[in-house]
């Protein structure tokens, strides 16, 4: 029944869009009466037409081609909250030194009803700014006149970019509904690009060819035409999302080769497989030849040597060595900044500067270590062969019974194949000395864990005094003393009392730099408000404050997956000891519950023996991505769980 | 060959010489200094040189130590700069804990951006910055910067303790004032430091050594209520090249009346014409600006645009009547034109938004952050916040209530006070029917009707639509209810009244718990209030409640079949001087029973040694707030 509406629906709308005129400044009436979005009525905004051509354009005067994008876009704004959508910033590149793109050719109104009757107001020169925004950007910010609930906006501009090569990503979807999405990109034959789809949502192209005639010269270009109507929006409103971008859908372009052999010119190829990206990133100057460089460590790595003999000693500590004497400086990338030599002689560096020396340092000590390119979280999960699919680089070493470490030495509190959270995603490509190379699986071998073992002792006044020791390993141990290690005690103890409802006399942190050994907290602590009691009987939750008694996940449907980023394991096991003189008259029953293929687990367990009652629950994430199609049964798995750990234990008066 | 070899040699020599400076090392901060401290100021020299009206020259030495990574924030190594501020000088030296020089950076190393953030259109603010790594703790830096500039109508105050958790070994500014312009200046919370000044004629010296870091704390007052501050004022000065008089209040307002707003508040004679049409027949002066209030509202946008006279002086209303957008000025300022067009009376007023600060009425300077316009109304001030398209004729909200404001006249400045929206005026009352059945679960009716600061914070549910409005009641209004469903939600805008109506139908299951004798479960089934402030060993701030509000909870019960009332709680009363909560029972009949909730804090400052008592009131309220009941099987 649903999907016959929907043909009707789809069947209707687009009687609506034929009728529609996508000229510049051919706005109709329909359009200006339009109250809401007819397929999604909570919609802020639409785009009724979002339109962009790229083309390739000779400049007599360089000798080369232009990369030039004409971009149309027609906005419907239905309330106040798509007000925004009046603000339009357009960013180029614009270096104190070097060629500069440039943006021209900005004009727009903006349309509204007056007395039923369309008018319009043009964006002047003063609803225009450009400002330089730092060493290498400008912005143009549009910002269009008259804007009022139910106005549309129109306004077209053109890029023009020097970087021909360099396109920017069609994009498909946004966060309002497209009624009309037109994309062109005309390229030369001389261009050869890979083309592919990113996100949940995809479009088609459609290639056509055509002549050109440059002085005497005549070349194909080939258009690339994306057509779409009613996309639906995506927005970005929920948890667990590493980089609601890689969800949302469009296309990438990335050039794989250049060829003017037919004009007399050169043949060059870029990229075509990972192993070509992998083996260019390896020539780029700032990449192979910096691993080469060995003399600026000498010293410090023969000193190193003299205790450190096995293979393992040496990786061990080599690592600790640069984690405490090298500061990342927070940027990501694949190619060193200033050098690993200056690097290394200030301390601190990008990613690639501290990685890279680590590797050569690794190497000199006769390891078998090689670079690892990787696509942060951030960046996207790496699709398609192309450089910019890395942002990011760590270390491995491989032994020779096929066993390996990976190595982030960024990150100080990491350990070897430990990697902290930004390089989690999916799988690195390592590059070998000869410029070969393969991928590698960079997902955390083992659970992040956290293990509660609390023992409490119910007093006669219904209040409760026990201790708690916790253990956090792997990505749970780095995750926390990254966060939390520069914290004074005193605030971290406050935080947890308020956390737990509970008075702490004794806090003790243990093992909180060794990150070869698990994070330890002990607490002693005290607590009033755990316990309730209603006519004579008393009633607590056998985890007390450990307990989970909200399900994250709240919404009836997601489309993108769940990104844990790892898989985990919390494990309880808690001891009451309850006051004499009154007995147990309900226990919760046991519970285990599993999703499919057991990517989740849940087990609990609680028992009685003498005046003691134990609780064990277990709940564990086998994979680090919940994907969309598991979501009801996630939602449903921890719904089940919410409901069995608040389950009270009762105890009466005897 | 020579040449380099000399220029060696010169390296090798500055090497040398700028290896270590024992001053400047760690180890020589005083262990009183260090408590509770991120960073350390260890010295700092802040000369202001007034060399004509528009002339000024600041110039700044800072020494500090930052003993841990959340002391980065205090290594600030920036310098702000526009059109009319020249940066002469500019460097930064990083010493490692022993003094020892890590890191050079001179003016060339410093990256230059604009200073403008993501909501403003434009501004010709820029910065030059660095940003530095730090490699070890604690390091020292030593930052140096100098800058000329034309304008005198700012003049940088002394603030030698500037947030929390920052130790002073020493802070020294000196103010000088060769031309001998009139000017005035005010210390502000002195008394409790111990502060050195030296008064020359023209020329003034303040010092402040061994000063500890603060520490902040839970429900207290505003660190800026605390920390020592000097202020100084020319009574002539420049502002972007505009020349201005300001011995007091008065004269300077009509200085910014005649540099900032005259002639600025010209419409065009249609607009003026559609105006007049507009209030035709009205003649109730509020009831016309009410219509000329909502046309401005319809027609406008706010965009923040930081141009003219150091972003002081409003867009033309013209320009904004055509557009159709503005900063504050310039929205404040169109609105006064068209309320002119009106005949009604209004003024241009500035003052502090957001945190609760007054203008300093003893003290005429460039103050204030955000413009609103201010309409005497026969001493019956009324007030409007011109940059919002939704809110009610005359409502302030939190934003700028209750607060000194700069009125600005013809006649001049006149500091008044905003309308202001105190406790019981801050009420939410909800009315529940709740039906329980059987199985645990729950369905219930709800109405919540919010008004004065409340009807601010629960009018932004406006704005979204059904399903995040429903998203927004599970996962934020009621994220501690699981198995929420939300069936019917209905929002009423009341701005006449300035009341906000939420209707709301909803269901929950597994609400209870049920066995086979019992059925328990909670009361306070909607309005959960769990805060329970920090608790110190050692109190050492006043405890101050920032805003007095009201909420009333009426609830109706109907028990499922089959169970019956045994007893309800007895009625609870709690009356501190901080507010009161009660909570009341009643059965109505076999099967139906009422729940009456208030909970009243009262807006108010108390010595410290009340903090403990308040802490507890808030404690025994969180326990209240989970009260559970149980009814019996049949």
């Amino acid at each position: 029944m649903i999907k016959k509406t929907a043909l009707i629906l789809f069947v209707l709308f687009q009687t609506i869009t034929f009728s529609q005129d996508y000229k510049f400044g051919k706005i109709s009436q329909e359009e200006l009466e339009e109250k809401f979005h007819p397929i999604d009525s909570t919609a802020e905004a639409a785009y009724l037409f979002n339109y962009r051509r790229s083309y390739f354009d000779f400049n007599q005067t360089k000798g080369g081609f232009d990369l030039i994008t004409e971009v149309h876009q027609r906005i419907k704004i239905y309330n106040k909250e798509g007000f925004d959508y009046a603000n339009k910033s357009v960013y180029y590149y614009n270096p104190d030194s070097g060629d500069s793109e440039s943006v021209y050719d900005i004009s727009g109104y903006t349309y509204y009803l007056e007395n039923g009757k369309i008018e319009k107001e043009k964006l002047s020169k003063d609803g225009i700014f450009r400002e330089k925004k730092d060493k290498f950007n400008t912005v143009v910010k549009l910002t269009l006149p008259k804007i009022s609930e139910g106005c549309i906006i129109e306004f077209k501009y053109t890029v023009s970019s020097p970087y021909a090569t360099s396109i920017d990503d069609v994009r498909f979807q946004m966060s309002i509904p497209v009624k009309k999405m037109e994309t062109k990109l005309e390229i030369p034959e001389f261009y050869a690009f890979n083309i592919i789809n990113k996100g949940y949502y995809s479009v088609p192209f459609k290639k056509a060819s055509k002549t050109f005639l440059v002085g005497s010269t005549t070349y194909i270009s080939n258009t690339y035409s994306y057509d779409a109507e009613n996309i639906p929006p995506l927005k970005n409103n929920e948890s667990y999302v590493a980089n609601i971008d890689n969800y949302r859908g469009g296309a990438k372009f990335e050039l794989a080769q250049t060829n003017f052999m037919s004009v007399g010119g050169q043949f060059k190829s870029y990229t075509r497989t990972w192993e070509e990206v992998s083996k260019q990133i390896f020539e780029y100057e700032s990449f192979g030849s910096e691993l080469n460089k060995s003399g600026y460590f000498s010293d410090d790595l023969n000193k190193i040597l003299e205790t450190a003999k096995s293979d393992s000693e040496k990786i061990g500590s080599i690592f600790n060595f640069l984690k405490n004497k090298m500061k990342w400086n927070g940027f990501y990338s694949k190619y060193t900044d200033n050098g690993v030599r200056k690097a290394y002689k200030e301390n601190v560096g990008n990613v690639a500067d501290i990685n890279l020396i680590l590797i050569a340092m690794l190497r000199e000590a006769g390891l078998n270590a090689d670079p690892v390119l990787v696509s942060s979280r951030g960046n996207g999960i790496p699709l398609f062969p192309t450089l910019n699919g890395f942002d990011y680089v760590i270390g491995i070493v491989q032994f020779s019974d096929n066993s390996y470490v990976l190595l982030d030495a960024t990150e100080p509190f990491s350990s070897p194949n430990l990697l902290p959270v930004r390089a989690l995603n999916w799988q690195g490509r390592i590059v070998q000395k000869d410029g070969t190379s393969d991928w590698v699986t960079l997902t955390a071998s083992k659970h992040a864990l956290e293990e509660n073992f609390m023992m409490v002792k119910l007093t006669d006044d219904l209040s409760i005094e026990g201790l708690l020791r916790t253990k956090n390993e792997n990505l749970n141990a780095l995750t926390i003393r990254r966060n939390e290690n520069h914290l004074k005690e005193e605030d971290l103890k406050a935080k947890l009392e308020e956390a737990y409802k509970i008075e702490i006399e004794e806090y003790k942190i243990g093992n909180k730099e060794d990150v070869n050994l698990a994070l330890t907290r002990t607490i002693k602590f005290s607590s009033e408000d755990l316990v309730e009691q209603i006519n004579d009987k008393i009633y607590l939750e056998p985890l007390l404050f450990l307990t989970v008694r909200n399900n994250p996940f709240k919404l009836e449907e997601r489309k993108y997956p769940v990104d844990f980023a790892t898989a985990w394991k919390d494990v309880h096991r808690v001891t009451i000891e309850i006051p004499a003189g009154y007995s147990v008259e309900k226990l919760p029953e046991p519970l285990a519950i599993a999703l499919p293929e057991n990517i989740g687990v849940f087990k609990y367990q609680v028992t009685q023996n003498a005046n003691k009652i134990s609780t064990v629950a277990v709940l564990e994430f086998n994979a680090p991505m919940i994907l969309p199609e598991n979501y009801q049964f996630l939602k449903d798995f921890y719904s089940k769980l919410v409901l069995k750990e608040t389950e009270k234990v009762v105890l009466v008066k005897q | 060959m020579k040449k380099l070899s000399l220029l060696f040699y010169f390296a090798f020599f500055s090497i040398v010489c700028n290896a270590q400076d024992i001053s400047l090392s760690a180890l020589l901060i005083p262990k009183e200094l260090k408590e509770n401290a991120n960073a350390v100021i260890r010295n700092e020299q802040i000369v202001i040189n007034i060399l004509a009206v528009d002339e000024m020259v600041v110039s700044e030495k800072r020494t500090i130590t930052i003993l841990n990574k959340l002391g980065n924030s205090s290594a600030a190594m920036y310098q702000h700069y526009d059109n009319d501020t020249k940066i002469t000088k500019l460097s930064a030296i990083i010493y490692d804990a022993f003094g020892k020089e890590i890191q050079k950076y001179p003016k060339g190393k410093f990256s230059d951006a604009s200073a403008v953030d993501g909501g403003t259109l434009y501004s010709d603010s820029r910065v030059k910055y660095l940003e530095y790594t730090p490699t070890t703790y604690p390091y020292t830096l030593v930052f140096e910067s100098e800058y000329k500039t034309s304008s005198t109508g700012f003049i940088p105050g002394w603030v030698p303790i500037n947030r929390y958790f920052v130790a002073v070994e020493n802070s020294e500014y000196k103010i000088l004032n060769t031309p001998k312009i009139p000017w005035r200046k005010k210390n502000i919370n002195f008394s409790n430091f111990n502060i050195k000044i030296e008064e020359l004629e023209n020329n003034i010296t303040y010092s402040i050594k061994n000063q500890p870091a603060f520490e902040p704390e839970n429900v207290s007052i505003n660190f800026r209520d605390i920390a020592p501050k000097t202020i100084f004022a020319l009574e002539s000065f420049s502002l972007k090249g505009t020349l201005g008089n300001n011995p007091n209040w008065k004269d300077f307002g009509l200085w910014m009346h005649e540099k900032l707003l005259k002639g600025r508040d010209v419409l065009s004679p249609e607009t003026i014409a559609i105006v007049k049409n507009m209030i035709d027949g009205v003649t109730d002066p509020i009831e016309r600006a009410k219509l000329v209030y909502q046309y401005m509202q319809q027609k406008t946008r706010y965009i923040s645009v930081q141009v003219g006279i150091g972003g002081w002086e409003p867009i033309a209303a013209n320009l904004v009547d055509d557009v159709g957008y503005g900063d504050c000025k310039g929205l404040t300022n169109y609105t006064k034109a068209l309320l002119d067009a009106a005949d009604v009376t209004s003024y241009y007023t500035v003052v502090y938004a957001d945190d609760k600060i007054n203008i300093d009425k003893d003290f005429s300077s460039l103050q204030g952050n955000h413009v609103i316009l201010n309409i005497p109304n026969n001493g019956n001030d009324i007030w409007l916040e011109c940059t919002s398209q939704t809110m009610p004729f005359g409502f302030l909200g939190d934003f700028t209530d209750d607060r000194d404001v700069l009125v600005v006249t013809p006649e001049g400045g006149i500091i008044k006070h905003t309308a202001s929206y105190k406790n019981e005026q801050n009420l939410q009352a909800s009315k529940a029917t709740i039906q329980l059945s059987e199985n645990g679960s729950l369905t219930a009716t709800i109405q919540k009707v919010s008004t004065g600061i409340q009807y601010d914070s629960s009018v932004g549910l406006e704005r979204y639509s059904q399903e995040e409005l429903i998203k927004s009641y599970k996962t934020d209004v009621w994220d501690y209810i699981n198995n929420l469903e939300i069936n019917k939600a209905g929002l009423e805008n009341n701005k006449k009244t300035v009341q906000f109506t939420e209707n709301l139908e909803v269901s929950v299951e597994n609400f209870a718990t049920v066995n086979e004798t019992e059925f328990l479960f909670r009361v306070n089934v909607f309005n959960r209030n769990s805060f329970v402030p920090n608790k110190y060993k050692d109190r050492k701030l006043p405890l101050k409640i920032e805003r007095g509000y009201k909420d009333t909870d009426d609830y109706i019960f109907k028990i499922p079949e089959n169970y019956k009332i045994e007893s309800l709680p007895a009625e609870t009363a709690l009356v501190t001087k901080f507010g009161e909560y009660k909570l009341k029972f009643n059965k109505i009949d076999e099967t139906s029973f009422s729940y009456s909730r208030e909970l009243f804090i009262k807006e108010g400052l108390y010595p410290k040694e009340d903090y403990e008592e308040y802490r507890n009131f808030r404690r025994t309220i969180a326990k209240l707030e989970n009260l559970r009941i149980a009814i019996i099987k049949q």
